[in-house]
């Protein structure tokens, strides 16, 4: 047990400095219009929770996947020390994947920005029992409209989903990073890290995981920004306790550098990075991107997109 | 009682946050709105902080005692960043009916008349505190969490809390000599040793607020 706050001494002495003002209290009527509206908007996310019919559909937030993979999952990664950003760990008789830079794809507002990524079934918040997932992503370049996400088992024959399949899943995504926001982030990687631990202050569990947090949940999109997958590269192994290992595998065994982040005594799989261009590649053994562009509306082909390979 | 309610609310069950809200709701929106100083931001600040709670309930432990410090720590991640929190709901902000401009009583304009100038004291307080300080501070001293439950609330060690608030000790300290030090001796509080910075009702008010025209010069 930790020992409690000696009460009546430094607590006392804080209230006699700067006592609480007053007791505000909620209107009784606004409090029901609250717990009505909590009441009925969690409602609306049970009706369209996994384990309801196909076809209603499941809001979630666009970050989801790739934040899973990289805070829920438990390690496989073999790191041997923790004492500073520049730790290298060598993997003997790995060849590094090179999937070369992204092209330039423009993207306007009103447009949705195109993912194609394989995953584990286990990150893919899909219901049917597969062991792989192919998961696509429809986002507003905006932010501001509903996006698509469609989740099945990896096609065979054709790289895309097909929509109306009865295996293929549907999701409404509410949110997604705004990619006028990305464009504006520094390219610079030290005034980037500066920027994402401004950004992050306060947040836990430790500062450092909070901003490997942040870094991993903007890397996909961050692909189509000129720069800036190298910049986020280079500002997340500069984080403390960040153990960099060559020679690290995603989901379809394309080999990059991985860069990892213990916490509380488990390791997280690496995010792994193209080895030259530093474009973001997957999260190892659980994921991988595979294609990412512009399309026009949600549920489309993309108009303009860059393929990674199939590795 | 409190053990399955846990589980409950880790199962995603309604009617345990119907009742995590009857429970919780007044002391979020108390903590809100001493801490932004503003109702109508304490108000989305309640309804983020539920919605958040269902979108994070996995995360609960199954052991533990009240999840008051649960939710006092997800309404300080609310605060601390309201247009994050709010994007990631928009859809649901949307939904949510507009307050009246007015409350319908008038009884409790003027206790929300009465309370504002006290906000405005504690905010200027408040504003002399790191974030970090002012947390630990709000958390600790004006809703009641003893170290351990402010540790859990805001994810870091009880001996951080120690130290925050100790540091926040003398930052307030600092400035209320400061402040006591400016003020002219016939309007300072009758007894020695008791609060300038909040609290002021009657006559010391006005020397107050002349205290804080002349801190701003």
């Amino acid at each position: 047990m930790i020992p409690e706050w000696p009460r009546g001494t430094e607590y006392d002495e804080l209230a006699e400095l700067l006592p609480a003002p007053g007791d505000p209290a909620l209107n009784p009527e606004r409090r029901r219009v609250l717990r009505q509206h909590l009441m009925s908007e969690i409602g609306r996310k049970r009706a369209a929770a996994p384990g309801s019919p196909r076809g209603r559909r499941l809001v979630v937030w666009a970050a989801a996947p790739l934040a899973l993979a990289a805070t829920v999952v438990t390690g496989t990664v073999v790191v041997t020390g923790l004492r500073g950003g520049h730790e290298v760990v060598q993997s003997p008789g790995a060849v590094a994947t090179t999937v070369g830079r992204p092209p330039v794809i423009e993207m306007k507002d009103g447009q949705f920005l195109y993912e194609r990524r394989v995953m584990t079934g286990e990150y893919a918040a899909y219901r049917g029992d597969t062991r792989v997932v192919q998961r696509e992503d429809w986002l507003a370049v905006t932010g501001r409209r509903e996006g698509l996400a469609l989740t099945g088992p990896r096609p065979t024959a054709a790289a895309r989903l097909d929509p109306d399949a009865p295996t293929t899943e549907h999701m409404a995504m509410s949110g997604g990073a705004d990619h006028r926001e990305l464009r504006e982030l520094p390219t610079d990687p030290r005034q980037l890290l500066a920027h994402l631990y401004r950004e992050t202050e306060g947040q836990g569990p430790t500062h450092e995981e909070a901003v490997f947090e942040y870094i991993s949940g903007v890397l996909e999109p961050a692909v189509l920004v000129p720069g800036l997958s190298e910049a986020l590269y280079r500002a997340a192994r500069r984080i403390p306790g960040v153990v960099v290992e060559t020679g690290v595998r995603d989901r379809i065994g394309r080999t990059g550098t991985g860069l990892a982040l213990s916490s509380s005594g488990t390791t997280r799989p690496a995010l792994v990075f193209d080895a030259s261009s530093f474009v973001f590649l997957g999260v190892e053994g659980t994921t991988a991107l595979l294609e990412i562009g512009v399309a026009d509306r949600a549920g489309e082909p993309p108009v303009d997109s860059w393929n990674l390979g199939t590795g | 009682m409190e053990h399955s309610l846990r589980d409950r609310v880790r199962a995603g069950d309604p009617e345990a946050f119907g009742r995590l809200f009857d429970t919780f709701a007044p002391t979020v929106h108390r903590h809100a709105v001493r801490v932004t100083g503003n109702w109508s931001t304490a108000e989305d600040v309640v309804s983020l902080t539920f919605l958040e709670a269902w979108r994070l309930r996995e995360r609960v432990l199954a052991e533990g005692e009240s999840l008051r410090p649960w939710l006092l720590g997800i309404a300080t991640n609310v605060m601390r960043n309201m247009t994050r929190a709010a994007r990631r709901h928009r859809d649901a902000l949307a939904r949510l009916p507009p307050a009246a401009p007015v409350p319908d009583f008038a009884d409790e304009v003027t206790q929300r008349l009465a309370d504002q100038e006290e906000l405005v004291a504690a905010q200027r307080a408040l504003s002399g505190m790191r974030r970090a300080e002012r947390e630990v501070f709000t958390l600790c001293v004006w809703e009641g969490l003893d170290t351990a439950e402010a540790a859990e609330a805001l994810g870091v060690t009880a001996g951080t809390v120690r130290v925050r608030l100790s540091r926040a000790r003398k930052r307030l300290r600092a400035l209320t000599d400061a402040e006591r030090a400016r003020m002219p001796a016939a309007a300072r509080h009758p007894s020695v040793g008791v609060p300038t910075l909040a609290r002021h009702t009657g006559e010391d008010r006005c020397a107050v607020d002349q205290c804080a025209e002349e801190r701003r010069r």
